[in-house]
């Protein structure tokens, strides 16, 4: 019996990594995934809400916690969880983007075959708290 | 007429007149009642109470009279004081002394005078009492008994009067006291004999927090805190029974207790007096708070001078205006070895210098000033007397020699009026920074030489995954490879420039400074960026080359900057603009410039863009694929070139992007011509298209041959004179032309087995195959002509021996070697040694052409090689980093591993097998 597919949105600067993450979250994972290259294009693009929002962090411009200020801010978005991926694996820096909003940090590099498990287990962690 | 006399006590009598203060004062009805009255009581129309002062005599009180002052000289008055009983003229006109006086023989025409002398208690006699008629007449006895009655009441008034005056005066004075007590800042008590206070004034109420009523009738002791409290009361005791002046008559610094039983400091003065027979103090109290803070904070600012001075880690100077040592503190000693006897008022502060650095600090500053500045002390003041705080690393000398590196910052010591006093060193040890630094980028060299031989097998296995495999992957798996691949190159240039800059920055990057021709260099990296340019739709151009621009560089190093510059410039250009390249002469430079019209620099990143991982947009790093080490990198290699690079907006938009270089006048013999194409393979290159003959030219270049450029006529001449290894034919003359030629050339012995690459537009070339190999040409090249595919036919057309060459990979890594068999089994026969010793066996065993060498080897240094064979094998050293190549001997290139692409391996290996193949 299939479950019913996960929608996420996702929010990454970078062509090759965006490329990557896609493939490994769709083709590897089986979600749903609309990926975007900026927080603003994702703002402006008024998507129906995803079931988690992944972004990055590192963005120029509206960087990822900034970003998910903005969403946060959203009333269609507000209740959506979401997940940052960083290349800063540093203990405090987690720490901090979890105090920022986020139900968990993703670190780069990502392991493309177990990606879309991470983002999972993360989601039912946050629903079974 | 007779003048009053002068009575003999005068002065005492004018004395005791000015006393009575009364003189000049207005009328007062005490003394007119009575004048009123003595007029009455002689019947006469005129009474006065007159004063007689020096000159004058002056009434005080007058009843029938206008004037009120007559001269004393013609007064009755003045003969009335020289009596002591009354005095009585009946008819001034019978009467010898008066008959001619004015006052009789004109206003107010006196005939009867009578004056009662008005004497004090003293016994001075100040005036009179008269009465005055215009007739003659007398006064009876009762008359005369009244009159004096009223003269003595006269007297008591004018006594009473002194009185009142000093009344008055004493409680103006008592007033001006109270209010002084009241509005003094200091505090002033007073107490009695047992210590009751019996006043305080409101400066002590406000300074001790109480109100008057809660103080006076209490022991003073209350304002004062223990052990001060008990201590007090004998004191007074110990005074008041004979003796220790402790308190009293002296002030002294004691702490005084407010209400609130907080504590002040206080100075304290305290008189004694007497007053009606008791004995009373007064103590006269000062608040010494801001004194004893002021004190305080200068102590303390002493004390923390004196422990910044005698602090052994920062070594701190004074200097005078002139350079000479004022002090020295125990840092100094400490850092230099000199005690501060040694140095101070004797030595001047340049001497802990080296000589050499104020020189170059010295050619530096004068440039950044505008002005000459000579080496000397001037030197490190230059700045801080325009009011910076100089501050950078020198090296101290120590009294043993040896050069301890500081950072040191220079500040001018001004007088309040902004007068230079004197300046001030400080300088701080940075031994151990430097220390760390090394240390850490030590560390930092070492992980990414580490992190080369997984790249590089990395980077070679995907390049020739995409180089044969990529048709037979599905379009996404092709992606997912050009992908890998871009960020492999990536990787692999982000730690070639973190390497180099870690070498630059330890000065450990080897440079090869070579006489040569900057044209040459300037036109080699124009070249082998035309592609790159192509690929961004942008025309590079070079312009303005002098006819000779010698210098000395390392072309490979200048080659890294020229090809960031220009790569820059592209990248951030708009389609279609050019970028022009420029080399001109200044007055003993060279000055290289490249010019783009692009969107040009940001303000805000003007000033860091030489800095380290520094982009405009943090997004260009990926958008453009820089690493953001490369201005950096950049600018260090030009500055060990002693240049100097920057940027400036261009005119109309872009950026202009320059350098310069010192050039060398003396080297310019022999870079020119035949020199120059010494060692390359020569080339003619036939055209009369001379733009498309430059462009060729600067090709073979690029590819390690000299080009010689000729027209067709000339054709058969020049290789009758000179040796050429190939003919590069440009049909732009025409394919008749071109055809004629070609067969001339083969009907000759000596040409007609040279090789010949004809180069024609798409047209020409179509159909022309058979023509052409009848002609014994096997190489035709379309325009535009593309460099690699110009090497690649060079190579090939050279090529006479049909063995194929043999090549010794000399390495340990499996992944490399496999790679590198995959990139060389074109070329070449591809044998390993995985270890020295296997080598040795193989180098005994076989002849290879060219050995490649990687000098990590388990067994030992790769370097043991070298020199096994005879005549020696060539050696092209592929490697974790660069070595030197010596001009004379086996190595003949050094290759880094991960900084080259498969296809500068297969170039060099190839133009090696190529010249390994002429000898």
């Amino acid at each position: 019996m299939a479950t019913e597919q996960l929608r996420v949105i996702y929010v990454d600067d970078e062509d090759d990594i965006r490329e990557v993450a896609l493939m490994s979250l769709e083709d590897v994972g089986g979600l749903a995934v609309t990926a975007f290259s900026s927080g603003q294009a994702l703002l402006d693009a008024n998507a129906p809400a995803p079931d988690v929002f992944l972004l990055d962090v590192m963005m120029p411009g509206m960087n990822g916690t900034e970003l998910l200020k903005r969403l946060k801010a959203c009333p269609d978005y507000r209740a959506v969880p979401a997940i940052f991926m960083t290349a800063k694996a540093h203990p405090a820096e987690i720490e901090s983007l979890v105090g920022a909003g986020a139900i968990g940090v993703i670190c780069k590099p990502f392991d493309p075959m177990t990606l879309a498990d991470e983002v999972r287990n993360l989601l039912e962690s946050y629903e079974r708290r | 007429m007779k003048s009053p006399e002068i009575p003999e006590n005068e002065q005492g009598r004018l004395s005791a007149l000015q006393a009575l203060d009364i003189l000049d004062t207005g009328r007062e009805e005490r003394f007119d009642r009575l004048t009123r009255l003595a007029s009455h009581v002689a019947g006469t129309p005129i009474a006065l109470v007159s004063l007689i002062d020096q000159y004058r005599q002056w009434f005080k009180s007058r009843v029938g009279l206008d004037a009120e002052e007559t001269p004393r000289d013609i007064s009755f008055c003045g003969h009335a004081i020289l009596q002591d009983e009354l005095f009585q003229v009946p008819d001034a006109l019978q009467d010898p002394r008066f008959s001619d006086n004015p006052l009789v023989t004109g206003d107010p025409s006196i005939r009867f005078y009578a004056g009662v002398p008005l004497e004090l208690e003293s016994g001075h006699t100040v005036g009179t009492l008269c009465v005055i008629d215009r007739k003659p007449r007398a006064l009876d006895a009762e008359q005369q008994s009244l009159l004096k009655d009223i003269a003595r009441a006269v007297v008591d008034e004018l006594m009473l009067g002194n009185v009142l005056a000093r009344a008055r005066l004493q409680v103006k004075q008592a007033e001006q006291l109270r209010a002084t007590l009241e509005t003094v800042a200091d505090g002033i008590i007073t107490i009695d004999a047992r210590g009751i206070v019996q006043s305080v004034n409101p400066a002590a109420l406000k300074l001790f927090g109480y109100r008057e009523n809660e103080l006076v009738g209490r022991n003073v002791s209350v304002l004062m805190p223990e052990p001060y409290r008990q201590q007090h009361d004998g004191y007074l005791s110990r005074y008041l029974s004979g003796g220790d002046p402790r308190v009293i008559g002296v002030g002294r610094d004691t702490t005084g207790q407010r209400k609130d039983r907080s504590t002040f400091p206080m100075h304290l003065a305290v008189s004694e007096m007497c007053y009606e027979g008791e004995r009373f103090f007064t103590g006269v109290v000062h608040d010494t708070s801001a004194e004893t803070r002021l004190r305080q904070d200068l102590k303390e600012s002493l004390e923390l001078r004196q422990a910044i001075l005698f602090s052994a880690s920062v070594a701190i100077i004074s200097i005078m205006p002139d350079g000479t040592i004022l002090s020295f503190n125990r840092g100094a000693e400490q850092l230099l070895g000199y005690g501060a006897e040694d140095l101070v008022g004797k030595q001047r502060f340049e001497l802990l210098h080296d000589p050499q650095e104020i020189a170059e600090r010295a050619a530096a500053l004068s440039e950044e000033l505008g002005r000459k500045v000579e080496p000397g002390f001037e030197v490190f003041i230059a700045r801080a007397r325009l009011g910076e705080a100089d501050r950078r690393e020198w090296a101290y000398l120590h009294r043993d020699g040896t050069r301890i590196p500081v950072e040191q910052t220079i500040t001018a010591l001004r007088s309040p009026s902004g007068a230079i006093k004197g300046f001030l060193g400080i300088a701080v040890d940075i031994r151990q920074r430097k220390d760390a630094e090394r240390t850490k980028n030590e560390f930092v060299s070492t992980v990414s030489h580490e992190l080369r031989t997984p790249l590089t097998s990395l980077r070679g296995a995907l390049g020739l995954l995409m180089s044969r495999f990529s048709d037979d992957l599905p379009e996404k798996g092709r992606n997912l490879l050009e992908n890998a691949s871009r960020n492999s190159e990536r990787l692999s240039l982000l730690i070639n420039d973190i390497l180099d800059l870690e070498k630059l920055e330890a000065d450990r990057m080897d440079f090869e400074m070579i006489s040569g021709d900057l044209r040459e260099a300037v036109s080699q990296a124009v070249t082998s960026n035309l592609g790159y340019a192509e690929k961004f739709g942008v025309e590079l151009r070079l312009l303005d080359v002098p006819p000779a621009a010698p210098a000395l560089f390392d072309n490979h190093r200048l080659q890294q900057v020229l090809s960031n510059l220009i790569s820059n410039a592209v990248k951030f250009s708009p389609e279609g603009a050019t970028v022009d390249v420029s080399l001109t002469a200044l007055a003993d430079q060279w000055r290289i410039s490249i010019r783009d019209r692009g969107r040009g620099i940001p303000e805000s990143f003007r000033g860091k863009i030489f800095q380290r991982f520094s982009q405009a947009d943090s997004s260009d790093a990926r958008e453009k694929g820089g690493t953001g080490l490369g201005l950096s990198i950049s600018r260090a290699i030009v500055e060990k070139h002693n240049g100097k690079i920057g940027f400036h907006d261009g005119d109309g938009g872009g950026t202009e992007f320059f350098f310069v270089l010192p050039s060398a006048a003396d080297v310019d013999q022999g870079i020119d011509g035949e020199a120059s194409a010494a060692g390359l393979p020569r080339i003619l290159v036939c055209s009369d298209n001379s733009n498309v003959a430059d462009v060729l030219c600067l090709m073979l270049n690029h590819n390690r041959f000299h080009g010689d450029q000729c027209p067709p006529e000339s054709v058969q001449q020049m290789l009758s004179e000179k040796r050429y290894r190939a003919l590069l034919l440009d049909f732009s003359h025409g394919v008749e032309t071109g055809l004629g030629l070609l067969q001339r050339l083969r009907a000759s012995e000596t040409t007609q087995d040279l090789p010949v690459i004809v180069i024609a537009s798409q047209s020409q070339s179509e159909g022309m195959e058979a023509t052409l190999q009848a002609l014994n040409v096997y190489h035709w090249l379309q325009k535009p002509v593309d460099r690699k595919q110009l090497h690649q036919a060079l190579v090939s057309s050279g090529r006479r021996s049909q063995s194929r060459p043999s090549l010794l990979h000399v390495e340990d890594d499996l992944d490399v070697i496999q790679i590198v068999k995959s990139v060389t089994e074109d070329l070449a026969d591809y044998d390993y040694a995985g270890s020295i010793r296997e080598a040795r066996e193989k180098l005994h065993a076989h002849a290879y052409d060219l050995v490649l060498l990687d000098l990590n080897l388990p067994d030992g240094d790769g370097r043991q090689l070298l020199g096994l064979t005879a005549p020696p094998t060539r050696v092209i050293v592929f490697s974790g980093e660069q070595v030197a190549v010596p001009a004379e001997g086996e190595i003949i290139a050094s290759l880094v591993k991960s900084q080259v692409t498969n296809e500068s391996l297969l170039k060099t290996l190839a133009s090696a097998l190529q010249e390994a193949d002429e000898r």
